[in-house]
């Protein structure tokens, strides 16, 4: 199957856990068949997972409360923007400071872990709040040398 | 939809406090709470020594890896060990990607963690 470069995917879905595992499947399904590898698929799915879980986690508010999850397809890169609808000074100040410098998983094995992964395995991971608390992660994540075509 | 995670036990020949726990499946934040009670209920019953088979453990988040370094920590305060042998590649990639390959007793293979308990 021939892919046309750039595409883009969009996802609304509850703020609830049980839906996640099936969206990061499909998005490392989707990134296969783009011809990424399947180790790019498990880190993005890794990736996917993580930074939905702390939207529904830390940006859900209220009981319908939804995620959006985007994904636009390059031939080199991916990038996911994960907009949540309202998080508060505190989980952002959290967010940014694991963000800016690691954590210790002995001190800490609960809290910080999942965005460390995303920052070890991304090349770049911003995140901007408006005025009403509305939080929007945007990451890239290249294409392995590797795998290049 | 929970992620599907399945744990098979074993009793190892001549082991009396030692379980072998095949985890079968993905592990994440929508099944961590069960296998936690599952696994702490096995450490609370005397079987301080536990041996995690993760040979058909294809997925772990953050959220899992946090629950497996509570077992080792339990585990540890009994007195006995939580060791993981069969790892796959990409599952400890994350554990070395956040500098817990220090903290978890991680074995290539199973008679190696099975051996370490002499």
């Amino acid at each position: 199957m021939d892919i046309i470069f750039p595409y883009k995917v969009s996802v609304r879905f509850p703020g609830d856990l049980e839906y996640i595992p099936p969206i990061r499947k499909f998005v490392s399904e989707l990134l296969q068949v783009s011809n990424f590898s399947p180790k790019f698929a498990y880190r993005s799915e890794i990736i996917v997972d993580e930074i939905c879980n702390n939207a529904v986690n830390y940006g859900c508010r209220t009981s319908n409360a939804e995620i959006e999850l985007i994904c636009e397809i390059f031939e080199d890169r991916i990038e996911f923007t994960i907009n949540d609808q309202g998080s508060t000074k505190e989980n952002l100040d959290q967010l940014m400071s694991v963000i800016k410098q690691p954590i210790d998983p002995e001190k800490d094995i609960q809290h910080g872990l999942g965005l460390e992964i995303v920052r070890m395995l991304s090349e770049n991971v911003d995140v901007v709040i408006d005025e009403k608390n509305l939080t929007s992660v945007h990451i890239v994540r290249k294409r392995e040398d590797i795998e290049q075509k | 939809m929970e992620s599907q995670i399945e744990l098979i036990y074993e009793d190892i020949k001549g082991k009396h406090n030692v379980k072998l726990v095949q985890f079968v499946g993905d592990l994440d934040a929508t099944n961590v709470e069960t296998v936690s009670e599952k696994i702490c209920n096995l450490l609370n019953e005397g079987y301080v020594n536990i041996i995690a088979d993760f040979k058909k453990l294809r997925y772990v988040n953050s959220t899992g890896l946090g629950t497996l370094l509570h077992f080792s920590k339990t585990a540890k305060e009994k007195n006995g060990s939580f060791k993981i042998a069969n790892i796959n590649e990409n599952v400890y990639e994350i554990i070395e990607i956040i500098g817990a390959t220090s903290l978890l007793e991680i074995y290539d293979e199973l008679e190696e963690a099975i051996k370490a308990l002499d």
